[in-house]
This record gives C-alpha cells, structure tokens and sequence, in this order.
C-alpha cells in the first residue's frame, strides 16, 4: 500500500495556476528592480529641496527683498518700462534661479508620489 | 524532476529579468501547487507564491549555481509558508492521531478495503492530504512529489533526519487513517 500511497501522491496533477498571478510576479520583480534607484532619486530630490529651500530663506532674509521691492512697488508709474526695470530689480534681489529649482523640485516629487499612489492602487485592485 | 540549465541561473543572476521570468515560468505552477495544498486557500497561496518569488530574486546572489536549483526554491517557498504559519498561528492541529503508540494495523479488512479504493481516486488524496498536519503534509509532498532526499528535507526544516523518517512514517499512517474513514 506505502508504493500506492507514494505513487499517488507523484503522480497529484498541478493545480490550475490563477490567472494573472504570473503577471503580478513580474510586475513586483520589475518594481524591486528599480526601487534602489528610486529610493536614491527621492533622496537626492529632498536633500535639494531642503537645501534649496534653506538658500532662499537665507538670501531674501539676508537683502531685506520683499521690504526693498514692496518700496519700489509703492512709488511706481506703471507702464512698460517700469515693470521691465521692476522685472530687472527682482532678478537681482530674489534668487530666481533657486527658486525655479526649488520649484522643479517639488513638482517632481509631487509627481513621484502621484505615480506610486498610482501603482500601488493598481496593485491592491489586482489582488481583490 | 527537470532543473534549470545553470546559464539560465547565471544571466538572472547576472539582473537579466527576462532569464528570471524563466525560472517563474518554470516554477510557478508546482510552486503554487505545493503552497496551495500546505495552506488550503487560494488566494493565501498566490501571496505566498509571490512572496517566495521576490524572496529568491533578493537573494539570487547567494544561488549555488551548481546546486541543486529546485530543492532551493521549495525550501524557499517552505520557510515562506513556515514563516507566514507561524505569523497567524495558523498551523492547525487538526485530527490526525499523533500518538506514536497508535496502531494503523487495527485497521478492518473492510477500511483496507476503503482504503485502496480511495487511493485510486486522487481527489480523495487531495483531500485527505489538505486534513494533514502541516509538517506531515509538507514531508509526504517534499520526499514523494518533489523527490527531496530525507537530508535535504531535515535541512529545510530544521529538524533531525531521523524526525523526518518518523514524520514521513507518521504521516502515511495519518493519511491512511483519514482514507479509511467512511466517505461523507
């Protein structure tokens, strides 16, 4: 009886394998991938953000701008010219090139977070 | 038992995901077999399955190779399930007489006879199997379905060879015993 019990048992056929599990596999194995990378491009992006973040503090505290701007706004005619001249202050007071990182910065990371809520979502439907 | 060809291991250890998928695609169905009849549930066996699968990858570094790949990736795919048992204390001790005093021997001519005529049936089996122990079901799948030696499975459970011989003899006795109850 023990070889009918031994054949028996190898002889179990596969079961049927669910549909669309080998496709989870393989989309959780593409994830892991390129998480080492992502989690490395994050922290880049936030330790940029924080420090571009910090440098704009800093430069506007440091040239009084707004105070020296909201004076020059006070006592202007406006036309063409002064906001041309205004347009020329403020690139000199305010750190633009800064500020457009730091603003690159936070889209960006608002869009990474936008794709992985994304895919996470498309993960949980596919396991209900 | 056919393994995978050592290139094959090489270049998914090398990150080739598309050799990797191979080993899934090789895997996957008894992977999901296995796990699907130590726990009993579906969609708990597609997790683990899953779960076994991002396991090896994590760690295909480690792969020998010239090893022996499947027995790799069912030791694997058994501590996953060990792990996920012991997690939900889900290992259920379930009827089977586990008193090594206990004589199958006793059984009537007329069970013996119930007996042969349900191993003929191997739904049956499956279902006396999925009333086992689970380390009983995991040593008759491992030593006859998958062909582990008695070493390898003592190695992947962490016990003595010789409680592996006793766990296999126990478990045909305990598969016997369900098999020569009366059908409900």
């Amino acid at each position: 009886m023990d070889d009918q019990f031994s054949q028996k048992i190898k002889a179990l056929s596969e079961l049927d394998f669910p549909p669309g599990l080998h496709g989870k596999i393989m989309r959780k194995l593409a994830f892991l991938q390129f998480r080492t990378p992502f989690l490395v491009v994050v922290s880049l992006l936030l330790l940029n953000l924080i420090f571009s973040g910090w440098q704009i503090w800093y430069r506007l505290s440091e040239s009084d701008a707004f105070n020296t701007f909201r004076i020059l706004l006070e006592g202007a005619e406006w036309n063409w010219r002064t906001l041309g001249d205004l347009f020329e202050i403020a690139q000199n007071l305010f750190p633009l090139g800064l500020i457009f990182t730091f603003t690159i910065n936070i889209l960006l990371i608002a869009y990474i977070l936008f794709v992985l809520k994304t895919y996470k979502t498309l993960l949980l439907k596919q396991k209900q | 038992m056919t393994d995978v060809d050592k290139t094959t291991i090489l270049q998914a250890k090398n990150g080739n995901l598309a050799a990797f998928e191979n080993i899934v695609y090789r895997f996957e169905k008894p992977l999901y077999s296995y796990l699907y009849r130590l726990c009993g549930h579906g969609q708990t066996a597609e997790d683990l399955t899953q779960e076994t699968f991002l396991k090896i990858y994590k760690n295909l570094k480690k792969i020998d190779p010239d090893g022996n790949f499947s027995s790799y990736i069912f030791t694997i795919a058994t501590h996953v399930a060990y792990d996920f048992f012991r997690k939900k204390k889900h290992v259920q001790e379930l009827f089977i007489l586990d008193d090594p005093e206990s004589d199958i021997e006793t059984i009537t001519e007329e069970h013996a006879y119930t007996i042969v005529e349900k191993i003929e049936n191997s739904e049956f089996i499956e279902k006396a199997l999925s009333q086992l122990k689970t380390e009983y079901k995991t040593v008759l799948l491992l030593f006859y379905k998958e062909d582990f030696s008695y070493e390898t499975i003592a190695k992947t459970l962490h016990i003595p060879l010789n409680t592996v011989k006793t766990y296999l003899h126990r478990a045909k006795r305990a598969l016997k015993e369900v098999l020569s109850k009366p059908a409900e």
